[in-house]
């Protein structure tokens, strides 16, 4: 193939990796999945019941290595009998779609049920109005990885089958969801009452915010303020790893011979990203002061 | 943490003895009802496989939520992924081992006692070196990795129509249906008890969520299916998987509603515990 239109096609992949990491994001933002779902778990406990999404289906990663597989299945099943692909990637993605929503809402359920002595009610409307926000956010971010796996397959002409790329770059997505995105969810959102840079002390275990700008929060004004920053910061990581990852074999094409180069260059990308991430945290700290110890603050405010 | 992973320690409302010979029992049946198709020439009998897969999720879940209650300083996720990890690979070794030496028949069988074999040693290497101390690791591994085993078989035999190695290879490995096929079971078995943890968690309605899960990996089995053993006998898993599903969400409805503190359509927060 052209270069010029495999950096074409690298760069679309690229694209649909940045919507689904922004969507992959902002749905378990809305589910309250993840790291930071440990604290709204916690909150009943210490006695600040709420109104928030509780869903813990798994760790996002193998979560959404199920709902990408799934679609991939589904899409290779109407592949097989010659449907369309733009008709077979979005039914594949509605079943999906689908699959998340049987597992949300039984995770929020039982949850929730199984917090009983701590007096933390059922919402029936925080199911009604939660779970299709988290299907819709949960359908983009499976169609657009499915778009990726498609690609990938049937234009760059990977040996893996739809199905097995679609787990594989469904695990991706959901790690990074988890690593770039819960931190603007859990500490920047969960945590925001307590004073700026004071860490999470342990006695704030629990202490989620519970009342919105108007009325009590719900994890739908969660969604709404990480996709601000926390959704397109992971579509930015997730659409950097595909683009990144894809370019240097495209650059240095192995069925030409260059394979190694590619490693080389995968090598040397890594060692640049770990210098610019050194040059980022010693700018940050030098801009916004070193971490006080305890003799230097003299008490925590907080 | 300070939060309670589920229910007291040793307390069962069902036996887990009695889960654990139903999920073998109903397990192998399912599987080997499956000698139908072959019988008969068909393959409308797969969906058979497909319900020895809810009893051995129900047999893993329930073996999940009681060595979680440990608090084994790891997420439920990494049993259930563990799980996994253990039953592929003995599985895929008794079907081709027993593919080898001309014994298809009894080829999920030594699947199965490979990778019990496997947790056990599992269960045995991380207490003795590790050093958790866990009184029930050993059988738990053992028992979970056996259940992953039994959900993989018979998924990959609802796909492929067949326990033979060389259909599981053409209907399930080939066209990558493996990779959805060992993520669901890996789902379906870890979740039950992920999704109800908590100190009120209560052996019953994490059963019963191990049958909605088993459904919905049915449904999966079902849509794969279609694809590689026909419309119809495709059709009849997943039909059965939605009926299942319907049935078994209901009564895990049902119980959520007995165990909840309320159920409220709306409404503010209750009154703070001081």
């Amino acid at each position: 193939m052209d270069i010029i239109l495999e950096m074409g096609i690298v760069a679309l992949m690229g694209a649909a990796a940045t919507v689904a990491g922004a969507a992959e994001d902002l749905e378990t933002d809305v589910g309250s999945q993840s790291n930071p779902n440990s604290q709204v778990q916690l909150a009943p406990q210490m006695g600040k019941p709420h109104r928030l999404y509780n869903k813990a289906i798994s760790g996002e990663a193998p979560a959404y290595g199920l709902w990408c597989s799934t679609a991939g299945v589904t899409a290779a099943v109407l592949l097989g009998v010659k449907a369309s692909p733009i008709v077979a990637i979005a039914l594949g993605s509605l079943v999906g779609a689908f699959l998340l929503g049987m597992f949300a809402i039984p995770a929020h359920l039982g949850r929730i049920a199984s917090q009983k002595r701590y007096n933390q009610p059922i919402y029936l409307d925080i199911l009604r109005t939660h779970v299709f926000p988290i299907m819709g956010h949960g359908y983009v971010a499976v169609f657009a990885t499915l778009v990726l796996c498609y690609i990938l397959h049937y234009m760059l002409l990977h040996p893996f089958t739809l199905p097995l790329l679609a787990l594989i770059w469904g695990i991706t997505l959901g790690a990074v969801g988890s690593s770039t995105g819960d931190v603007f969810y859990g500490a920047e959102r969960h945590f925001q009452q307590h004073e700026f840079g004071t860490g999470l002390n342990a006695a704030f275990s629990g202490d989620v915010v519970r009342k919105a700008e108007a009325g009590l929060r719900s994890s739908i004004d969660n969604a709404w303020f990480c996709s601000k920053f926390g959704g397109p910061v992971t579509g930015l990581t997730f659409g950097l790893i595909v683009f990144l990852d894809n370019w240097r074999t495209t650059v240095f094409h192995p069925d030409l011979g260059y394979g190694w180069y590619a490693v080389g260059l995968g090598v040397l990308i890594v060692i640049v990203l770990i210098m610019l991430n050194f040059m980022l945290e010693k700018y940050a700290r030098n801009t916004y002061g070193p971490y006080k110890t305890l003799e230097e603050v003299g008490e925590v405010s907080a | 943490m300070t939060v309670a992973a589920g229910g007291e320690v040793g307390e069962f409302e069902i036996d887990p003895k009695r889960i654990m010979v139903m999920g073998v029992v109903g397990g192998f049946v399912g599987v080997y009802l499956v000698s139908l198709n072959i019988l008969l020439n068909t393959t409308i009998f797969s969906f058979f496989a497909g319900i020895g897969a809810i009893m051995a999720i129900m047999w893993g879940a329930d073996q999940v939520s009681h060595v979680s209650k440990y608090g084994l300083g790891t997420g439920v996720p990494s049993i259930g992924i563990l799980a996994i990890g253990m039953g592929i690979i003995a599985t895929l070794f008794g079907l081709s081992i027993s593919y080898k030496l001309g014994v298809d028949a009894i080829g999920p069988v030594i699947g199965f006692l490979t990778s019990c074999a496997i947790g056990a040693v599992i269960g045995y290497l991380v207490n003795r070196f590790i050093g958790l101390n866990v009184p029930i690791l050993v059988s738990a591994t053992l028992q979970i990795a056996g259940a992953a085993s039994l959900t993989l078989i018979a998924l990959m035999t609802a796909v492929s129509g067949s326990y033979y190695f060389l259909d599981m290879v053409r209907h399930v490995i080939d066209p990558g249906f493996v990779a959805l096929i060992l993520i669901t079971s890996g789902l379906a078995i870890l979740n039950p008890f992920n999704a109800c943890l908590g100190p009120d968690e209560r052996q019953s309605r994490t059963i019963t969520l191990a049958k909605v899960t088993g459904a919905i990996a049915m449904i999966l089995a079902g849509i794969a299916a279609i694809s590689s053993i026909g419309l119809i006998s495709g059709f009849i898993i997943l039909a059965l998987g939605i009926a299942l599903w319907i049935v078994f969400f209901m009564k895990f409805w049902d119980l959520t509603k007995r165990d909840a503190f309320a159920v409220w359509c709306t409404g503010l927060l209750p009154e703070e515990e001081e």
